[in-house]
């Protein structure tokens, strides 16, 4: 290491001696008299033809304008080990100055040389940044689906096309069958390209999605119907005539009795020490045409009752989910099973929360959580949930964004009517304020903010813990977080004694 | 008796458009849509070439090619593939598992005709 150090020192010190010699006008007669060596060895040593002792370090950083230790020569090699690295790129592979120009140009212009390797640190990030967007669009299945189509749609038109033009002796038929295929290809074609086009524009995200993983299939399909299915809202109401339309305590008793007497399914509330555990956590379906449904004894009524809904979706409606579901696209098997989960969940609250009667109680309730909760003995989330599908045209409930994090704050649930942008990857800015309903547990917290499109957004935010599914395994805690747009704030209780008129002033105070 | 191709191929239009170049150039077509269909076909009647799709439903063209090239009563059956632009790893893994050309998407219909008779040994008509 000295040795390093000492060939760093001999050679930067005798560059920048003379560069600050000149820079105060000394000749080397008169410097080498204020050190007390003769002008023949500084000569030598700023030639680096004689090492730099320290003694004598010490003594010209007492004559030169330079901070002790900067004639160590430490910072310069640093650079140069990095000036090299950065001409060592590709990118300069005819443009490489040799080793003593850069050792002279560290010498002489540190400061510039610090503004190019800052500069092409920018560069290099800049470039990986680049590299890494380029490596996941040309993942996206969207991409390689379109370009798989836009080929053979060039391959169609561009085979018709030579046909027609290399052969004159087809018939009448022959022609107008093959004008006829280039015409219906031409159509297609220009259709997609749109479609491409409305894709760079960010015009279709949801329909075209940027989906990067099954996950956010789910939310792009539900995105595209906004949050509402006809035919779910009208297949659960069908169910509920059929059990009796029972009222919300009974709904448990009438599921259990369908699935038995209808699906030829009983099932049975296991205990928590049950071993070996259940197959999907907290519950597992044995045999699907009758078999046996076991639930986990921890789970809430209002979850085990949301469990049995789903599986009579599953297996008495399949046919329904799978015709909403092929309205949308998806584009391998693991997005196709998410998104039939997802409808049979929704299928679950549409049951547990009729369309009409829960939006007239969310109106009369002034979206009171709780009131909601204890009306439909539902749980927390799943009234949040449900309020964001209140979509159906011309009976809309409020447009509500929809968020569910984690303590990390990455984001597992996300739906916005509100208009609210929520990021796609990574975590929610702590400015969503969030991740603060971790500090009160269980209770709600109203927050306001203004968002990047300089809309005002309030929300209310609380957690919601999902239970553990052995003995002394901790549950799950999640935030939930649910807001509009400050313009329909009015109809949450939540808002009351906000001043509306003065939207600015529902904003937390800018911290100092 | 005229040489028969096998076009194994899902798109209706591009099959359509090479069964018409290939009775054109004189050569009995047959057609399958997916790559179990072609291996049935290729097993009833093989065929003297295949124009084979990489991208095919249920058995894509590399494993119909692998089926084709593991049976020694196959050998003769010429393989021409016909992969996608910018996919340079499909014609190396093609031509890896024993295809003896390819064409790449979208092909001139000149030079599949031109390949096919070249991998036939049939002269070019002369006009």
């Amino acid at each position: 290491m000295n040795v390093v150090k000492d060939m760093a020192r001999q050679i930067f010190a005798g560059r920048k001696i003379r560069h600050l010699r000149a820079q105060l006008g000394l000749t080397q007669v008169a410097m080498a008299g204020q050190l007390g060596i003769s002008a023949a060895y500084l000569n030598l040593v700023e030639h680096n033809q004689r090492p730099l002792s320290r003694k004598l370090q010490k003594k010209l950083e007492s004559v030169l304008p330079v901070k002790e230790g900067e004639l160590s020569g430490g910072e310069e090699a640093r650079m140069l080990s990095a000036l090299e690295e950065l001409f060592s790129d590709p990118l300069f592979d005819r443009n490489r100055p040799g080793g003593a120009t850069l050792g002279d140009f560290v010498a002489v212009h540190p400061e510039i040389c610090r503004a190019v390797l800052k500069l092409y640190r920018a560069f290099r990030n800049a470039r990986e940044d680049r590299l890494k967007a380029r490596e996941s669009l040309s993942a996206d299945p969207y991409f390689s689906d379109t370009s798989h189509k836009l080929l053979t749609q060039l391959t169609s038109i561009r085979s018709f096309a030579e046909i027609l033009q290399d052969n004159d002796d087809l018939s009448d038929h022959q022609r107008g069958r093959f004008t006829d295929v280039l015409v219906d290809e031409s159509k297609k074609l220009t259709l997609m390209v749109g479609e491409l086009f409305d894709f760079i524009n960010g015009e279709s995200l949801e329909s075209a999605s940027l989906s990067e993983t099954p996950t956010d299939e789910v939310v792009d399909m539900l995105s595209v119907n906004d949050h509402y299915f006809p035919e779910l809202e009208e297949a659960a109401e069908q169910l509920r005539e059929r059990i009796g339309n029972p009222q919300p305590y009974g709904l448990f008793d009438a599921l259990v009795h369908y699935l038995d007497e209808q699906l030829g399914i009983s099932v049975e509330i296991v205990p928590v020490t049950t071993q070996p555990s259940l197959k999907r956590g907290m519950w597992e379906l044995e045999g699907e045409d009758g078999g046996v449904l076991r639930l986990m004894e921890t789970l809430s009524v209002s979850s085990l009752v949301f469990r049995l809904a789903r599986v009579v979706a599953e297996v008495a409606y399949a046919d329904v989910l799978e015709k909403t579901l092929a309205r949308g696209h998806v584009s391998s098997d693991e997005a196709r099973q998410l998104c039939l989960k997802a409808l049979g969940s929704y299928f679950a609250g549409a049951l547990m929360m009729p369309y009409a009667a829960f939006r007239k109680a969310a109106f009369e309730l002034r979206h009171d959580i709780d009131l909601l909760r204890r009306r439909f003995r539902v749980g927390f989330e799943q009234v949040c949930h449900r309020l964001t599908t209140l979509q159906k045209p011309q009976e809309e409930g409020v447009p509500f964004h929809f968020v569910r994090v984690d303590l990390a704050g990455q984001i597992s649930k996300r739906f916005s009517a509100s208009g609210l942008r929520i990021p796609r990857y990574g975590v929610l800015p702590a400015q969503w304020g969030v991740q603060d309903a971790f500090l009160k547990p269980g209770r709600i917290s109203t927050h306001s903010m203004r968002a990047e499109d300089m809309a005002i957004y309030f929300s209310i935010t609380r957690t919601v813990t999902k239970p553990g599914t052995m003995v002394g395994q901790a549950g799950n805690t999640f935030a939930v977080s649910l807001g509009c747009e400050i313009s329909f704030a009015r109809h949450m209780v939540y808002a009351d004694g906000l001043d509306f008129t003065h939207p600015d002033s529902v904003l937390p105070p800018v911290k100092k | 008796m005229p040489q028969t191709v096998l076009v194994v191929e899902d798109e209706p239009h591009i099959v359509d458009s090479l069964s018409f170049l290939m009775k054109r150039a004189g050569f009995e077509v047959f057609i399958a849509r997916d790559g179990d269909a072609a291996l049935r076909m290729v097993e009833s009647c093989p065929p003297d070439l295949m124009l084979l799709d990489i991208m095919l439903p249920r058995r894509d063209g590399f494993d119909v090619l692998k089926s084709v090239r593991a049976n020694a009563a196959w050998q003769d059956i010429r393989v021409i593939l016909l992969t996608a632009k910018g996919r340079d790893v499909d014609r190396l893994k093609g031509m890896e598992l024993g295809a003896d050309d390819f064409v790449t998407k979208p092909f001139s219909t000149k030079e599949i005709v031109r390949l096919v008779r070249q991998h036939l040994g049939v002269e070019e008509k002369t006009a």
